[in-house]
């Protein structure tokens, strides 16, 4: 009966969700990567220990296969952003959305990108020790401390238009200028142009977050240009002023639409690469026997998760992450789940090429204690996977391996083998 | 005589004259810019560069303005408006081979009525400008 109240209430608050957002967009690939939420992670169900942290979503959900107690179960997350959720996004808005790409300061990237995700799934009773069998509720948050930084193509296209923009804007400056016009009037007209961009313009067309020293920089740069130009080409009136300026618009403009063609190519053109770490923590309780009076705190964990991303194409996507993890799991002695406390430390490889992703991880545990019928203190999980993208909302993944025995009474080998292959389905975003 | 449309697309604008009905020699004239993309799936970026006479009107650039204060009629008699808008455009998703098109209105009103509306279309070159040059007259 109290397993019925509870799974009620996740569905009252998975339907009021999927209400509120009913008008967005279908979920993408990348958000719904549930399947390392902190959640699934503490609960001991997740088919990926390491995963690169992607771009956080307002709320989605999702249900994920896994083997609990040696059957294929069903499991359900949801994970929310409270940034997000606060500052609305306009969805019907065509504008290019930006603000994930501004460079933004330390404590503003963890505001952005901290969520909050909670997991249940029936709990495994090798996981958690001698807790009785009843549903696992795993809560977590995660989010970025270093988020990695746009590609290179969408820097350069970036200031490359900004700089025909300048161009555009002393164009239209010079367009009503009387004829006659005499350099120093231009300059005049450049030098005031020039303040006006460094003040407002700039700031305001920036995608990426330039210093002021950098933009005064750049600002000189072009006025250098300009004024070797003129000097050299002896340009005297304001018919010839306007014709080279129209004329370095255009060239700016014919390298910007090569740009956009190598940047629209690609599968993903706003994703982020580069170095990206990710602070985690979660944990877990146990409601024995499905009664509420049974809640018993089970697990508690911290971990880091460093990463970083390589793009191997310019107009696919063809994608190489390599990652690690660096994690501290708190075990309830008193309740035995286990005598000891974990250190896991891993490493990750993945290749993603269009709708296929192949990847190999490998996690050391080590235990701070062991029963004095266990030799070592170490074990290791070693898991191999392949995603397949059908659909935004339907993700093939098959996974295969040896995973931790989850306790330290068989903890100097992990014979648990496990093999895993079904449907992830993302319920909405 | 009819306004002609000042808009022009990839070319230098050519200066049109824009005729107010001397009505409105008193009354706020306005500027508002519209840019529609035709296709789904697609989202712009936009800059637009509006200067009357010596005055920079809109240095934030983007986005688009609306009912952006140029001056009252008889003041703007035989100034010149120069205008050019940069629109690019870009696929989230990706694969995105051509983009679409895109509808670039320019609407001036007199208070709360609209004096005239122009239009043009913009082929799949993307980035795309629209230059305007208008020389204000007062209608005699």
């Amino acid at each position: 009966m109290k397993k019925t109240v509870m799974l009620f209430i996740l569905f009252q608050a998975i339907f009021y969700s999927t209400r509120v957002t009913a008008q967005e967009a279908s979920p993408k690939f990348e958000n719904l990567k549930l399947n390392s939420s902190p959640g699934f992670i503490v609960l001991g169900i997740e088919p990926d220990n390491i995963q690169r942290p992607g771009t956080p979503s307002k709320f989605i959900g999702g249900i994920l296969n896994s083997t609990v107690n040696g059957k294929l179960k069903p499991n359900i997350a949801v994970e929310l952003s409270p940034y997000y959720l606060i500052n609305q996004k306009d969805t019907n808005s065509k504008r290019l959305e930006t603000d994930f790409l501004k460079k933004t300061g330390f404590f503003k990237t963890i505001g952005k990108t901290l969520t909050i995700s909670i997991a249940t799934s029936e709990s495994d009773t090798v996981v958690f020790g001698k807790l009785k069998p009843g549903t696992g509720l795993g809560t977590g948050l995660r989010f970025l401390l270093i988020d990695g930084k746009i590609n290179e193509d969408l820097r350069t296209w970036n200031l490359k238009r900004i700089k025909l923009i300048f161009f555009q804007s002393l164009l239209a400056r010079v367009n009503i200028l009387p004829a006659d016009t005499t350099l120093n009037l231009f300059y005049v007209t450049l030098d005031r142009e020039m303040k006006q961009f460094t003040k407002e313009s700039f700031k305001n067309l920036d995608y990426y977050g330039y210093t002021d020293n950098e933009i005064e920089g750049l600002l000189k740069d072009w006025k250098d240009d300009i004024s070797y130009y003129l000097a050299t080409k002896k340009v005297n009136n304001n018919a010839s002023l306007s014709a080279y300026i129209y004329s370095e618009q255009k060239s700016l403009g014919s390298e910007e639409q090569d740009l956009l063609k190598i940047i629209n190519a690609k599968k993903n053109p706003l994703a982020k690469e580069g170095f990206m770490l990710e602070f985690a923590a979660g944990q877990s309780v146990v409601f024995q026997k499905n009664e509420w009076s049974g809640i018993a705190h089970a697990k508690t964990a911290f971990w880091l998760t460093p990463s970083w991303r390589i793009n191997l194409s310019k107009s696919d996507i063809t994608l190489f992450d390599f990652m690690g993890v660096i994690r501290y799991t708190i075990n309830n002695k008193k309740d035995s789940v286990d005598i000891a406390n974990y250190v896991d430390m891993g490493l990750k490889a993945q290749l993603t090429q269009n709708n296929w992703s192949a990847s190999l991880e490998f996690i050391s545990r080590w235990a701070s204690q062991v029963p004095i019928t266990t030799k070592e203190k170490y074990t290791y999980r070693l898991a191999a996977g392949i995603d397949y993208k059908i659909s935004n909302e339907l993700t093939f993944k098959f996974s295969f391996g040896s995973n931790f025995d989850g306790n330290t009474k068989t903890y100097s080998d992990p014979r648990q083998m496990f093999v895993l292959g079904g449907l992830n389905i993302g319920l909405f975003k | 005589m009819a306004n002609q449309n000042p808009i022009h697309l990839d070319e230098p604008a050519v200066e049109t004259e824009f005729s107010i009905p001397k009505e409105y020699s008193k009354t706020m004239i306005s500027l508002t810019l519209g840019v529609e993309l035709q296709e789904d799936g697609w989202v712009y970026a936009s800059a637009h560069a509006i200067y009357l006479d010596f005055q920079n009107l809109y240095p934030q650039k983007t986005p688009e303005p609306t009912d952006l204060k140029l001056n009252h009629g008889s003041v703007l008699h035989n100034k010149s408006l120069s205008l050019i808008s940069h629109i690019s455009r870009m696929k989230p998703s990706g694969n995105g081979a051509t983009p679409p098109k895109v509808k670039y209105t320019l609407s001036i009103k007199a208070g709360d009525k609209l004096i005239n509306s122009f239009q043009k279309e913009s082929g799949t070159d993307n980035p795309s400008d629209f230059m305007s040059l208008i020389k204000f007259k007062i209608q005699t």
